[in-house]
Parts: structure tokens; sequence; C-alpha cells
């Protein structure tokens, strides 16, 4: 992927630790087996990630939105190498980590972590606030005089009382359990986190004490993260620069303003129009429903994946695979007639 | 006129007497014919039992109404015997749910699930006749090659197509009421989109008046004339669905606006509501609101806030909302800060 | 179903035939006493027991015994009986039918009558009903076959005269035998039933159902029933062993003239051609039985096709 870098150049002036990618992906690809035989090849693959690159800045919130089925989380697990990577690149303080093995693996899971969805499946429920936020640190190695003093640092960032430390997860709610997991992540101080859905299972009123709690974090610690979200609304409050995923590709992807305040791709701007809007009178223009549903990733469409849905579709479309390619604000755009 | 569904005071308990936990408590909200009315609230704030237990489907023991009165066209629900209610749900009355994964019977074919709906309220018709009906009413809702697809069965659709089979099966008889119980959280947006225009469509077909369930400010937004707020098994504030977003009177219900992402906040405009909704194990006394509420007042915690009408069209359970030339108004001394 | 899943099934079946056929060969083999002598009689002369050893081919190599084994009883040759004289096969298809009629028939009232309790119960949990199933579920299921068939025998034949306590000669003489064998699985069956009917009841597309209006007697029966039977028949295939075992057990108690009878007399009499014949008809049942489950979910479950 040659062009990105050199139409990079001309990007607005940003602070160097900003411009500075913490984390790459190159052509990152997984594909997962299905039909597994006995013997032999299996006969079918799923594409769940396609040739997908993108970059993380310093500092910065990268976010992954796409449907259902698209890749998102596969794409996370891959870059937190709880996945190996069919092929593509994952490049890390200067090392590809794409095919390490798992010894090399220790050093990687210190500095990225992850958060998943569901925080009931992910916490323990045998251990209390204590035992989930030592184990870390116990893994890595932390000298036992500093396990005290951390537990309490990190309670007081997530926002949770001293006083919880010896409680078990089911005493909590949705929302402190979701804190109790970030915490956890936290506690080796990682450079990245990748957060899967952080906060879709949460109540609106408490979905924004988390988002407003990441967003301090980040500032206050210089972490950054790849947040992974369905909702559009969420991800443009909190993102710098956002990829679209559809069926596995990237379908457009940039800094978060370029992307939500002049879409390029159809899909990006049928996303868009679909989140309905509080207030009726503004939203008069007009929505574009698409039709169908997300066709099955075993047997993705030739040409552009987004084809059967898309209301521009040409013919070329079904033949040619359409590139992503930039422009000087490193907006890309994966679409042959894109706006 | 008379209102479609009319819900009066309903009380419902889970639990024996004595120990029992309220998980509705003292709901009032009516839909007119043709209206569309939605319900928002947060997960555990009741709005789901209110509509199950009008209509007669939650398990009993352990639910019960203990209060109030439903009344569907003037006759009421709460009190009539079961079988007459039967009668009702699913002719006069149709529901689709949250769940489009889970809703439908597995190994059940999809026009048999529909063709049900009209067989088990007209002994007449035959299977026959009721599997051509489902078939129009698979187009209805614009399943493509429906006659194929009849003889499918449910694992074989994706959600979306699955929520568009439950509102087939819910209009199948042309009912008077709607119900909606979040009918798109569980779906992407783009397919939410399309489930919405089948069900506005579906409704201005038959011209129900609906009920839609949301815990998503701009769904309702989006669909609803009117809009009653519910937290805690409680009603705090109903009206107008656009007066109410513009200018919200109860607390809590701006709050509600305030702490939603919307494609035009930014996250400085994202505020928070400090705690969570209480369980029902642990109600607060008093307004359930007040652990949270900004502007809590010391009678907040001892005294129940009456449900009431402020001006025409606008009833708030708040202390401190006055009515005004133009309206209504929160007065309190002053904020605290949370 | 496509025909290649059906393939992998019956080479499944096979292969698992052929490991028993391997198990009881070297088992008898393995077993204290030598076949020849058996055969040959207390007073037969060394001679003669070397002839019987030499036509049973018992002089050759393990390897090539076994492919004689395995070659004659896949030609229906199973040997002959040391004790008769007769052909294993003969012996073996004189008695098999007695065997399945009993099966077939206590499974059938097993099932029937465990579903329709495990339904009642379900209706109405924590009823009376519930709780007799309950109690008549424990009891049956610690009761070992041939303790129930004995109590039966001393109730009905000894004390009260009413019915006969073996043979299969009038239809009466059915009764005992099918209620010792059908009562372990119709405990298993209604509190299988039972509890799949409950965790079904739960379900969204029972509440989908109500919404309809349907009666309660469509929704137990057409959204209900229908889904709770699978994993009854998934115990049922399950427990397949265990019902042969009881099988074997209730024919020696009732001295019903079937292959379970006949096996335990082989043993007794340490006839082992005859055992090796009955152990490996067994096999086969089990094998086919499962292999029926196996189909039959497709039959019920839309979602499993393969
Ligand atoms: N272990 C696996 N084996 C086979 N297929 C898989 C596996 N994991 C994921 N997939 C498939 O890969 C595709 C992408 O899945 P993924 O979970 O990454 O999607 P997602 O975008 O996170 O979706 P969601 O929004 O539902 O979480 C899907 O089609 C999924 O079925
Ligand atoms: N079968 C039940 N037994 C006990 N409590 C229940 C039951 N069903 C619902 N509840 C409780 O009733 C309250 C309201 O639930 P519900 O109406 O489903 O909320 P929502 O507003 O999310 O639809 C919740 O606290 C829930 O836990
Ligand atoms: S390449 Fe063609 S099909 Fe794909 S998004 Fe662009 S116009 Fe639509
Ligand atoms: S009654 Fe008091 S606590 Fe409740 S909403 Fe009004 S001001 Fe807030
Ligand atoms: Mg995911
Ligand atoms: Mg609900």
């Amino acid at each position: 992927m040659n062009h990105i870098s050199s139409q990079e150049k001309g990007f607005r002036v940003v602070t160097d630790e900003e411009m500075r990618e913490v984390l790459r992906v190159e052509g990152l690809t997984k594909h997962f087996a299905i039909d597994k035989r006995l013997f032999g090849q299996p006969r079918k693959w799923v594409q769940a990630v396609d040739n997908v690159t993108f970059g993380v800045r310093g500092r910065g919130t990268l976010a992954i939105v796409g449907e259902s089925g698209s890749g998102k989380t596969t794409v996370g697990r891959t870059i937190a190498r709880l996945l190996k990577p069919s092929s593509g690149r994952i490049l890390f303080d200067g090392n590809d980590i794409a095919q390490i093995d798992e010894r090399s693996l220790r050093g990687v899971r210190k500095e990225i972590q992850m958060v998943f969805q569901n925080p009931n499946a992910s916490l323990n429920p045998r251990m209390t606030v204590r035992q989930l936020l030592c184990e870390p640190l116990i893994v890595h190695q932390w000298p036992k005089e500093e396990h005290r003093p951390r537990i309490e640092e990190l309670l007081e960032t997530v926002g949770l009382p001293h006083s919880y430390v010896d409680r078990y997860p089911h005493e909590f709610s949705g929302g402190q359990r979701q804190r109790i997991a970030i915490a956890r992540a936290l506690a080796i101080r990682p450079k990245v986190i990748i957060f899967d859905e952080p906060v879709s299972a949460l109540d609106v009123s408490v979905q924004a004490q988390i988002i407003q709690l990441l967003d301090r974090i980040q500032a206050d610690t210089g972490l950054a993260s790849i947040f992974i979200s369905h909702d559009l609304s969420v991800v443009r409050a909190i993102s710098d620069d956002v990829v679209v995923l559809y069926l596995g590709k990237v379908m457009e992807a940039g800094p978060s303003r370029e992307l939500f305040g002049s879409p390029r791709h159809p899909y990006t701007q049928a996303l868009i129009s679909a989140v309905p809007k509080m207030h009726k009178r503004k939203s008069q223009d007009a929505r574009i429903v698409l039709k169908g549903d997300l066709p099955s990733p075993a047997n993705p469409p030739s040409g552009c994946r987004f084809r059967t849905r898309c209301w521009k579709a040409q013919d070329i479309c079904a033949t040619k695979a359409p590139e992503l390619e930039g422009d000087a604000k490193r907006h890309f755009v994966a679409c042959h007639f894109p706006n | 006129m008379v209102p479609t569904l009319s819900i009066k005071d309903l009380t419902v308990s889970f639990g024996k007497p004595g120990r029992e936990l309220l998980a509705v408590n003292g709901v009032t909200y009516d839909v007119q014919p043709g209206e569309t009315l939605g319900v928002v609230g947060e997960s555990g704030s009741g709005k789901s039992v209110t509509l199950l237990a009008a209509l007669g489907l939650l398990p009993s023991p352990p639910a019960r109404i203990s209060r109030g009165s439903v009344e569907f066209q003037g006759r009421d629900l709460a009190r009539m015997d079961a079988k007459k209610v039967r009668q009702i749900r699913g002719k006069d009355v149709g529901f689709i749910f949250q769940e489009p994964l889970t809703s439908l019977n597995p190994v059940m074919t999809i026009g048999d699930q529909i063709a049900e709906a009209i067989v088990v309220h007209d002994q007449n018709i035959g299977w026959q006749k009721a599997r051509a009906r489902a078939v129009e009413l698979m187009s209805l809702v614009g399943m493509p090659d429906p006659e194929r697809l009849a003889k499918q069965y449910p694992h074989e659709f994706s959600g979306g197509m699955r929520q568009r089979i439950v509102i087939a099966i819910a209009i199948a008889n042309n009912p008077k009421l709607l119900i909606a119980d979040e009918p798109t959280t569980a779906l992407d947006v783009t397919v939410q989109a399309q489930i919405l225009d089948v069900i506005r469509e579906a409704q201005e077909k038959t011209g129900a008046a609906t009920i839609l369930v949301s815990h998503d400010l701009g769904v309702i937004a989006q669909m609803a004339s009117k809009i009653v707020v519910m937290y805690a098994g409680r009603v705090m504030e109903a009206g107008d669905a656009e007066d109410v977003l513009e200018n919200p009177l109860h607390p809590y219900t701006a709050a509600l606006i305030e702490c939603a992402p919307t494609m035009e906040s930014e996250l400085k405009d994202i505020h928070p509501i400090p705690g969570q909704s209480p369980s029902l194990m642990e109600m607060p006394s008093g307004c359930p609101f007040h652990p949270r509420c900004r502007y809590r007042q010391d009678v907040c915690a001892s005294r129940v806030p009456a449900y009431r009408a402020i001006g025409s069209d606008r009833h708030v359970a708040c202390h401190f909302v006055e009515e005004t030339a133009e309206g209504g108004r929160l007065v309190v001394p002053a904020a605290i800060d949370a | 179903m496509s025909g290649s899943y059906l393939v992998q099934r019956l080479t499944g079946a096979l292969i698992t035939l052929l490991g028993v056929s391997i198990f009881v060969f070297l088992m008898v083999k393995a077993l204290p006493g030598d076949p020849a002598r058996v055969i040959a009689g207390v007073d037969a002369t060394v001679e003669e027991v070397a002839r019987i050893r030499e036509e049973l081919k018992l002089d050759q190599g393990l390897f090539q015994q076994f492919t004689t084994f395995l070659g004659d009883a896949l030609t229906g040759n199973l040997g002959t009986s040391a004790k008769s004289g007769n052909p294993v096969a003969a012996e073996i298809a004189a008695r098999l039918p007695a065997t399945v009629q009993l099966a077939v028939l206590a499974i059938g009232v097993a099932t029937f009558i465990g579903v329709l309790f495990g339904l009642f119960a379900a209706l109405r949990p924590n009823s009376l009903v519930d709780y007799s199933l309950s109690a008549f579920t424990i009891g049956a299921s610690s009761m070992p076959a041939f303790w129930l068939g004995l109590l039966l025998i001393i109730v009905f034949a000894v004390q009260f005269q009413v019915l006969p306590a073996s043979g299969k000669d009038t239809w009466t003489s059915w009764i005992l035998p099918t209620a010792t064998l059908a009562a372990f699985s119709v405990a298993l069956i209604a509190r299988v039933t039972r509890a799949a009917m409950l965790e079904i009841l739960r379900q969204d597309y029972i509440r989908t159902a109500r919404a309809k209006g349907a009666s309660e007697r469509r929704v137990f029966i057409r959204h209900g029933l229908r889904n709770a039977l699978l994993p009854v028949i998934t115990v049922i295939g399950l427990q397949l062993g265990q019902l042969i075992g009881g099988a074997v057990l209730t024919e020696v108690v009732f001295s019903w003239p079937g292959i379970g009878r006949l096996l335990v007399e082989a043993i007794f009499a340490r006839d082992f051609p005859v055992i090796q014949g009955v152990i490996l008809v067994y096999a086969m049942m089990i094998v086919l039985l499962n292999l029926l489950v196996d189909l039959s979910y497709t039959l019920l479950d839309p979602r499993i096709s393969y």
C-alpha cells in the first residue's frame, strides 16, 4: 500500500506525537475455515477480514464501524494477537507482530490489551475486584509492594469507591463491571487498548459515563485506543479516525471530522443517514434506506462487496473491486464512483 | 373518542404478597386510534412489563396486577377472564418483540407460523386459505419470493427478515393496536431503518394505533407523535413527542436527552447522569430519581411527586414543575452539581 | 440430508462394529478355559482335543484367527454352539424376535407414558403430579431391573397369581417383562420431558405463540412438545446401552426366550461362539439404533441438516 505514505505528505499540521502512529496494520487478512473435513483442505472459507490497512495515531482513538458480521471484532482480536492473522502485517513499536510466536507475544500482551463487549463474560465471577486487578500485575511480574497502591490508583481512575475492592462481579451493575474491566486492562499501563463495543450493553445514561471516562483516561495517560462500535453517534463523539468495514473490507477511512462531515462512500452515506435523528425538522433531507441484508461473508459478491445493496452500482462494480485510494486529507475511499 | 388502549394506575408486582417487588408502579397512559405512542426509558424501567401485564402475557405467578385497570376499547382486560383476553390477543392486538432471533418457533415453517395467527382466530378459514393469506402478508412486509420462503424455517433468515415475519404475524388479523417492544434494538441501523419503514407502512395499511417501545430517543422522535418517559416503574413525563423532546420539563427527561450522543452533538455536549437506575430491591423513597437528580431538595426524598397535568397536553411527576402561561417550567432554588 | 453424510455415518458405524468384533474376539481369547476342551467334553482324549483345536483353527496365529472369524461372521457364519452343536446364527435367529418385540414394546410404552407424565408435571410444576413423578422417578431409577422384576413376580404372580411369572405364551405374560423393562425408561423420559418442557416454555417463541392468541393446549403441543422431543430423543439415544443391559436382566428374570437369556446361558456353559455371536448382535443393534436416533433429528429439527 505504497500510495498511502506518499499521500500523507500534504496532511494538515498536527503535533509530532499525534502524527506518529503507534500501531499500523497493513493488508491484514483473516480467513476462517468452515465446513471442516476430517482430512484434507476445508471446503469453504469465511473471509472475515480482507486486506485491511490503517494506522492508530498516538493519543488517538481509531474507531472501527460496520454492521454485525463485518469483521470488527476479528480485526480487534487479530491485532491483540488472540487470533493469528492469515496474512498481512501488524506493526507495533517498529516490529511486525503478525506472526511472532507465543513466547515473544508476552511482551506484546503487556502493551496491547482488549476490553470485551460483555463484561459478564470477561470477568471471572469467582474473583474479587482485588484479585481481578491483581492478576495482570502478577502475570507481568510487577513487584509485590506496588500492587496495593496500583489497585487504589486504578479504582480512583475508573471512579469506583475503594470499599468495593473485596466484592465479586455479580454485586455490580453493568456499568460498574465495565469500569472494572477497563481498570483491569489499564493495570499494566499498556500503550494500546482495543475496546470491543464497550458501551453497547449499557443504558444510555451509563454509556455516557463510560464514554466520558474513556476520554478522560486517554487525556491523562496518553493511551492510544481502537474503539469498535456499531453506534455511529458514539463513534462520532469520541473518535479521531474512523475505519468503515463492510464484509471484511475497508470501504472508507479517514479523520472523523472528514468522514462524518463529507462521507464519500455510498455505504458510509447510508449508514449515517440511517441513524434516527432526534430532531425531526432538521432531518428532512432524503433518507437512504438500503435494501436487503448483509450477504454471507462465506460467499461475498464479486467486484465491489457492497454492490448488491448499492444504489450507485454500475457494471464495472461487479467485475472490478475498487482500490482504497486516499486524498491529501488522509481520507480514503474504495469506490468506483465516490462523492 | 374512546382510546384504543387506556392504562390507568397500573401496578404490577412480582413475588409473594407481603414481600413483593413493584416492577410497575401506578402507570397511566393511553393511545388513541391511529396514533403512535412512543415509550422510552432505560432498561428495567418497566416498559415491557407494563404492556405484557396489560395483555396477560406475564407468567402469573409470580407476576400480579395489584392495582389499576387496562381498558381496550372500553373493556377492562385486567378483569376479563383469560379466554376472552386470548381472543383479543393476536386478533385486535398485534405484538412485535425485541428478539427476532428467538421469537419464532424453530421447528415450524414461517408460512405456518403466520397462518396460525389467522387460524386460531377463525376456525372456519382452514389452513389452505390461511397459508395463502400468509404469503400475501409476507409480500406486504417486503419479503421477496414469498411463495418459496413460506416453506422455509426461521433459522434460514437474517434478524431483519425474521422481524418482518414477526410483523406479518402481528398484523395478520388487521389489529386495532400494534405493540412493538424494542423491535429494532437487536438490529443493525441499516436494517432498523427498513424495519421502521415496514412498521410505519403496516400501521398505515391497518390504521392501527401503535405503541412503540424503545430506549432510543431518535427512534421515538422519528416515529411517535406522543411520548411517555418511564423511570423505575413510573411515568416521569408524557406529552406531545416533539414538545417533550424540544422542551423537557422533568429533570429526568432533560438528563436523558443530554446524555444521549447524537449525530449533532460533540463529546462535551454529552452529560452523563451520575449513578445508575435503581433495582427493584432498593427502590429509593420519594421521587425515584432523587439520588441522581441535579435539582433534588429535601422533600424529594420523602414525598413521591404526584403525576399531574401541566397545561393542556403535558403530564409530569416532579415536585418543582409549575404550570405557566407558555406551558410549564421547572422552578427550583438551585441546581446541585453532582 | 446429503448422501455424503449417510456414507460418512455408515462408515463410522462399520468402524465401530469392526472395533467391537476385535474386542469380542480378544475378550474370548483372554477368558480362562480352553474352548476346545469344553467342546470335546471332560473325558475326551488329548488327540480328540487337538483335532477339535485344529478344526476350530485355534492352532493358527492370532491375526489369522481373527480374519477367519471376521470373514465367517460377515457371511453369517458365527460358528457352532459348543453346547448344542447348532449353528450360532440359527440359535440367535430363533431368539432374536422375542428380544426385539419386547424391547420395541417396552420403549413404545415407556415413551408414551414418560412423555405424558413429563408433560403433566411441566404443566403444573410443584403440583401433586409433579411430586409423585419425582418420587416415582427416584424409585424406578434406583431399582435395578432384576430387583423390580422379582418384586413384580412376587406381587402379581406369587401373591395374587394374576399374571404368569415366565414364558411368552399368552398376552398376559408380556405385561410384567414389559413393565420391568419400561419402568427405568419411563422415569428417565418423564424427567427429561419435564425439564425440556419447562425450558422450552421459557422461550421467546412460546410468548409469540401466546401473543397470537393461541390456546394453552396449542401452545403446549404444537410449540412446546415438538421442541421438547429433541432432548428426549437424545437422552434415549444415550441410554441405549443401559436399556440393553436392562433387557438382558429382564429376560433372565422372566425366562424370556430372547438373546439376553441365550447370552447368560452361554456364559454359564462357557459356550464361547454363542457369547461372541450375541455380543456382536447387541453391538449391531446399538449402532443401528444410534443411527436411527441421529437420523430422526433431521426429521424433527430443520436446523440440523447434513
Ligand atoms: N472462529 C470463527 N470461525 C468461523 N467464522 C468466524 C469466526 N469468528 C468470526 N467469524 C465470522 O467472521 C465474520 C466477522 O465476524 P466478527 O465477529 O469479526 O464481526 P463483527 O463485525 O465483530 O460483528 P458484531 O457487530 O456482530 O460483533 C462473521 O461472518 C463471522 O461469522
Ligand atoms: N418474571 C420476572 N420476575 C421478576 N422480576 C421481573 C420479571 N420480569 C421483569 N422483571 C423486573 O421488572 C422490571 C421491569 O422490567 P421490564 O419491563 O422488562 O423493563 P424494560 O423497561 O427494560 O422493558 C425489571 O426490574 C425486571 O427485572
Ligand atoms: S464501487 Fe460501485 S458498487 Fe461499490 S460502492 Fe462504489 S458505486 Fe457502489
Ligand atoms: S421531584 Fe425532586 S428529585 Fe424528583 S425529579 Fe423533581 S426535583 Fe428531581
Ligand atoms: Mg463483534
Ligand atoms: Mg423491555
